[in-house]
């Protein structure tokens, strides 16, 4: 009833835009249904396969690549916490850095290639995860590691059957703000000597006056950011249904 | 047979530093313990039992004084050694099923093929029937109530048939009927599996009552005030050994070396 309610409201909010659109007459605020045609002509036009899938594909990888490798980072150092004193200071100075800053520098690195893009977004991504990491690592109930000990278990499977699990939570719970930090990037990285993708699509939308087109790049933008949570809450819920049902965390 | 003890304590000292206070645990410890013989360990609250056990178990190192396993001394854990831990809330991983863990302390190399899998899931059930929760195999821990998490702490700690059983007050936080009915469980699985146990606990009764054996311990820094023999008869049973003017006796002196002395 209450989720029915909701998209009654989402529906009021486009028959605004609709209205507010159609009183408008400067032409910079389209009616939806000039976005829509729009989006479905571009879509027509293969725009599907040249800017959106690669940019989402990008995305994606970047994520990929930026979350694993913070997991990484951040279980080792925690693990190994006589290291975080060495790597604490730099750490902080570094992950202070707001990740559209680092642009330049990969340009300037790689080049306007899609490699640079996809570093760009694993440098966003990674840092969320990074410390989520080292924090939930030195945390680990000490009990578990006992019996971890007790039982026998080498150091590197206390580490994939006792921490990793332990510490899992944390990770995800940083995986979903890394998961917004990707789609910035993607769309920022694209405003860059790009010649294509979804950044590129709306930006040049915008300097030819392409308005309903800009609108249309960014109803996928608002899609592709919905589609991605929705995937990541039905990753979560099958990795970590232990968790959410002891917490008592309903999905929905 | 009986030559060799199963573990043997020698001369142990323990103090733990942090931010340059020292604080004495162990003032010096030393005891052996039969294979087969139920001893119990009884000492005030923050005496330093814990210690003592860590340091048996081989997850901590005394700073003096030696443990020998079977004739051995210990270099690290001792693999037919397992423990019962203060907390079970602590030491249940919350992301396994009962029966996973209790079925994790056996080993599983990936070489070992499905049929060696399927016998160690066979093993935990067995171990889990015998605490008496079979029907809660696919529960998790948190869905239990803290005596059923207790016994599969239990399970877990026999399903590898250790040689030494270490338990550091296993019962401390359940309620009176519930510890009862584990005093009894521990008992039962002693004798059907010729368990060597050693029970840490603050309660007296629960040591008189379960032990072939107690020391006594003092208050921190630890050491020994009194080993003390108890000839019990066995089967015992909660009522009627409770009732026995000899369980009294003991109850009454180790009440006496254990007042002077309170908890600090
Ligand atoms: N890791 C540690 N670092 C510093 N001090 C410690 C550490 N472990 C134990 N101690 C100290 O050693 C003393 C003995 O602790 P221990 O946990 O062995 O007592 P206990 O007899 O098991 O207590 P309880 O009955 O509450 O379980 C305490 O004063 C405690 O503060
Ligand atoms: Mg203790």
């Amino acid at each position: 009833m209450k989720k029915a309610l909701g998209y009654l409201v989402a529906l009021l909010l486009l028959v605004v835009w609709e209205i507010a659109g159609r009183a408008s007459d400067t032409g910079l605020f389209p009616p939806v249904s000039d976005a829509v045609t729009e989006l479905a002509s571009l879509l027509g036009t293969g725009s599907l396969r040249t800017d959106v899938l690669p940019s989402a594909g990008r995305a994606l990888a970047g994520f990929a690549l930026g979350t694993t490798l913070g997991a990484l980072l951040g279980i080792t150092i925690g693990w190994f916490h006589h290291l975080e004193p060495w790597v604490r200071p730099s750490l902080e100075f570094l992950r202070a850095i707001p990740p559209p800053a680092v642009l330049p520098v990969a340009v300037l690195a790689l080049g306007a290639t899609s490699g640079m893009r996809i570093t760009v977004i694993a440098a966003a991504a990674m840092w969320p995860v990074l410390i989520a990491g080292v924090d939930a690592t030195r945390a680990v109930e000490p009990g578990y590691v006992d019996v971890a000990r007790i039982s026998g278990l080498s150091p590197l499977t206390t580490l994939r059957r006792v921490i990793l699990p332990a510490v899992l939570p944390a990770l995800l719970a940083a995986a979903r703000i890394a998961l917004g930090l990707a789609l910035i990037m993607m769309v920022i990285s694209e405003m860059i000597g790009a010649t294509a993708g979804l950044g590129y699509l709306i930006l040049q939308a915008q300097r030819t006056y392409a308005i309903a087109q800009m609108y249309a790049g960014i109803i996928v933008l608002g899609l592709l950011g919905w589609l991605a949570t929705a995937l990541f809450a039905l990753l979560e819920r099958r990795v970590l249904g232990w968790y959410q049902d002891q917490k008592g965390i309903a999905d929905g | 047979m009986a030559e060799i003890p199963l573990i043997r304590a020698t001369a142990l000292t323990k103090s733990f530093t942090s931010r340059g206070r020292t604080t004495r645990a162990i003032a010096d410890i030393t005891f052996a313990q039969a294979e087969g013989e139920f001893l119990g360990v009884v000492g005030p609250s923050g005496c330093g039992k814990t210690t003592l056990l860590r340091c048996l178990a081989g997850l901590d190192h005394p700073d003096t004084g030696t443990i020998e396993f079977d004739g051995h001394p210990i270099t690290g854990i001792p693999p037919a050694l397992s423990v019962v831990f203060q907390e079970y809330n602590r030491s249940l991983f919350p992301w396994l099923t009962t029966l996973e863990n209790v079925r994790f302390p056996l080993r599983r190399p990936s070489s070992l093929g499905r049929r060696a899998r399927a016998a160690t899931r066979e093993q935990a059930r067995e171990a889990l029937s015998r605490v008496g929760l079979a029907d809660f195999a696919d529960h998790h821990p948190w869905q239990l109530s803290g005596g059923m998490q207790q016994r599969v702490a239990l399970a877990r700690a026999i399903v590898s048939r250790p040689r030494l059983l270490l338990m550091d007050e296993p019962f401390a936080s359940v309620d009176a009927q519930t510890r009862a009915t584990l005093e009894q469980l521990t008992i039962t699985l002693t004798v059907e599996l010729g368990l060597t146990v050693l029970l840490i606990t603050h309660d007296i009764d629960e040591a008189i009552f379960m032990s072939d054996r107690v020391l006594v311990l003092a208050a921190r820094p630890t050491h020994i005030l009194r080993e003390l023999p108890i000839d019990l008869p066995r089967p015992r049973d909660d009522v009627e050994t409770r009732a026995l003017p000899l369980f009294q006796n003991h109850r009454r002196d180790i009440h006496h070396l254990l007042s002077p002395t309170p908890d600090s």
